[in-house]
């Protein structure tokens, strides 16, 4: 018996706009998840590569007033996938190519480290999200608030959404300040005012995406360890399927090109295979590529914008059916 | 009986409503009103009361028909609905990982509520509910009685103007039954909250309800108000007797059949009732005498003489035959 029972009583006080419900979901499924002790600690290995690539901005700006710092970067450029044209503009004038060795940089965090992060984070959070509800029929409680399907679907999207902002967008957005901050000279801000821009295209492209698809997994079963099996199958599949089928094209490369050269890596990841529209972690990177203007002019991305648009309509068009039907049995 | 029942304006209004699973037919052109108060609905599995409770809540969408609930039409106005009703429903439902307090307070900042008045008003309805210190613990290890609490408090804490409630006892022992059929009281006479609820306990609609809807096979078989089903159509006295013989499978009331065979050669009209009373008809002083001898006669104690009053279970049988009859 509580201290003080008032029984029941009326409320009549004031209610927020219908419009924002979803917001309660996203709330409330971020603090549930920060529940894992397992995603605290992925979340914060995370920003490692954050550091390593801030130390980078650093040696670059550096790498400006002084001469001895300008080979290993532009060494490290070279690794990152710059051209040679880049390359060579690093070594003779790293003022000229301020935008685009940052541009690469910060690719480069999105693609290689944040990409495998991203996999494990959002292994650990998304399975769960529909799943559960599906099991213990929390949709029920759900659908009967002033809640239509499609606002659970974008606060279940927002809760991955934060999440992966959290490793992506904003270690992004502090490397540019701090590059910012680092640089010798006051222009850098006119120079580079486009990468915050780029940054949040280049998370959007990521993201929605990938947060369908998770979701499409988690709803596909009740059981959430079926779901986190199909979310990393279908990376590891792909990847395979990619590094199988682009064998030969690969080994064609490498003999048109001739071994490497000393101090050069043999940058098999910038051979553009048809086939990389098999694997989602090579079509991401690819717009990405795309989204910071390192994507060669020659080629076209259209098939990678259509693949990511089709594959985003149509998990979220699953999701949604799946609720529905579960609703109306 | 009657299809049609209710005088104040009627929070629940359907109108040829038709649901279809494939080509199951589970709401055959349902019409109802349903005024403030609380309502019964009663009927056998699979007669349609939960698809007829989803729907109107929205979460079914029906094939053909009109619904409109507290003024507020399906599904156009489907959010006023939803903010305005709190649904209990029949399934274990619950959100995974989150506390009892947690879970009446996500209900409540999804219905509206901002964080703060949303826990001040979970901790009061879950006192109501009776759920103590259990609030704290995750509602993955809450008993069935106490998810079943769990599920009235986060039904109540927007405080809606209509309540529907899916087997709202199922699950609870007896004592917390009645704890919970007191609350239910509480909320309809105190509270002016009209509520709908739907169960298989007869014993629930005769302590609560005012009015009652009994459905079978999709259909709406019966509304009208608890009183007017409790008056019989014919006058007469109902009349429980000792069970002094051993009943059998072919004759499970002996003492009463007994009875009414003598009473038979008195010129007395009687039935044997489902529950082994006897209701005699047109019973006057003279005609009382001659049962009393006709009793003394065959040995027969009579424990119990009272008018006679339609049985809820009589009438909910009755509906329930007549309804699969028609449907053979």
């Amino acid at each position: 018996m509580p201290l003080h029972d008032v029984g029941y009583r009326a409320w009549d006080g004031a209610i927020s706009s219908r419009l924002l419900r979803w917001w309660v979901i996203a709330i409330v499924g971020v603090q549930l998840s920060f529940r894992s002790s397992w995603l605290s600690r992925t979340l914060i290995v995370s920003w490692i590569p954050a550091i390593m690539v801030g130390a980078l901005f650093f040696a670059y700006e550096q790498s400006i007033v002084t001469q001895q710092v300008r080979e290993p970067i532009a060494m490290i450029v070279a690794m990152a996938g710059g051209s040679s044209e880049l390359v060579e503009t690093v070594m003779r004038n790293p003022e000229d190519a301020r935008q685009q060795v940052w541009a690469s940089l910060i690719m480069s965090f999105f693609r290689y480290p944040q990409a495998i992060v991203m996999l494990l984070v959002v292994g650990i959070v998304a399975p769960r999200l529909i799943s559960y509800d599906l099991r213990n029929r929390g949709y029920l409680l759900y659908f009967s608030r002033p809640i239509r399907i499609w606002e659970y679907m974008l606060g279940k999207i927002s809760i991955i959404w934060f999440f992966l902002a959290l490793i992506t967008t904003i270690p992004a957005l502090c490397l540019y300040v701090v590059g910012v901050l680092l640089s010798p000279q006051v222009d850098v801000l006119w120079l580079t005012w486009d990468l915050p821009l780029r940054i949040l295209a280049a998370t959007t492209v990521l993201i929605l995406p990938v947060a369908s698809v998770a979701l499409a997994c988690s709803a596909m079963t009740i059981e959430s360890r079926y779901a986190a099996f199909s979310w990393f199958a279908l990376w590891v599949v792909g990847w395979v399927s990619y590094s199988v089928l682009s064998m030969g094209e690969w080994e064609e490369h490498l003999r048109m090109r001739g071994p490497p050269r000393r101090g050069e890596l043999p940058d098999i990841i910038d051979i553009y295979s048809r086939w990389e529209l098999l694997s989602p972690y090579h079509v991401l990177g690819r717009t990405q590529q795309w989204v910071f203007g390192l994507y060669p002019a020659d080629r076209t991305i259209w098939p990678h914008l259509i693949l990511l648009a089709t594959v985003t309509f149509v998990s979220l068009w699953f999701v949604h059916r799946k609720l529905r039907s579960r609703l109306h049995s | 009986m009657q299809l049609s029942a209710v005088t104040a304006t009627p929070v629940l209004a359907l109108d040829g409503v038709t649901k279809r699973y494939g080509r199951r037919t589970a709401l055959n052109s349902v019409s109802m009103q349903v005024s403030p108060g609380v309502t019964g609905l009663l009927g056998p599995n699979g007669s349609g009361k939960s698809t007829l409770i989803k729907s109107v809540m929205g979460l079914l969408r029906i094939q053909a028909g009109t619904i409109e609930v507290l003024g507020f039409k399906l599904p156009r106005e489907l959010k006023a609905i939803r903010d305005h009703v709190g649904y209990l429903p029949e399934d274990d439902c619950y959100i995974s990982g989150l506390t009892g307090i947690e879970s009446v307070r996500f209900m409540a900042r999804l219905s509206g509520m901002n964080p703060r008045e949303g826990l001040r008003r979970s901790h009061e309805v879950l006192d109501f509910a009776d759920i103590g210190q259990e609030r704290y613990r995750n509602v993955e290890t809450y008993s069935t009685g106490m998810r079943q609490k769990l599920k009235f408090a986060q039904a109540i804490v927007h405080d809606p103007q209509l309540l529907i409630l899916d087997e709202p006892t199922s699950g609870l022992d007896p004592e917390q039954r009645n704890s919970m059929l007191r609350k239910i009281r509480n909320l309809a006479q105190r509270h002016g909250k009209s509520i709908l609820i739907s169960t298989h306990i007869l014993h629930d609609v005769r302590s609560v309800c005012q009015q009652v809807v009994i459905m079978a096979v999709g259909q709406v078989r019966l509304i009208d108000s608890l009183e007017n089903l409790s008056r019989p159509a014919q006058q007469g006295v109902n009349i429980a007797v000792e069970r002094r013989q051993s009943a059998t499978v072919e004759i499970p009331y002996p003492d009463a059949v007994l009875l009414q065979q003598t009473l038979q050669d008195s010129q007395l009209q009687s039935v044997v009732r489902r529950d082994g009373s006897l209701w005699v008809a047109d019973v006057n002083d003279a005609d009382r005498s001659r049962l009393w001898d006709a009793a003394g006669r065959c040995g027969v104690h009579i424990r119990q003489m009272s008018s006679a009053k339609n049985s809820l279970d009589e009438i909910f049988f009755q509906a329930v035959q007549e309804a699969s009859r028609a449907s053979a």
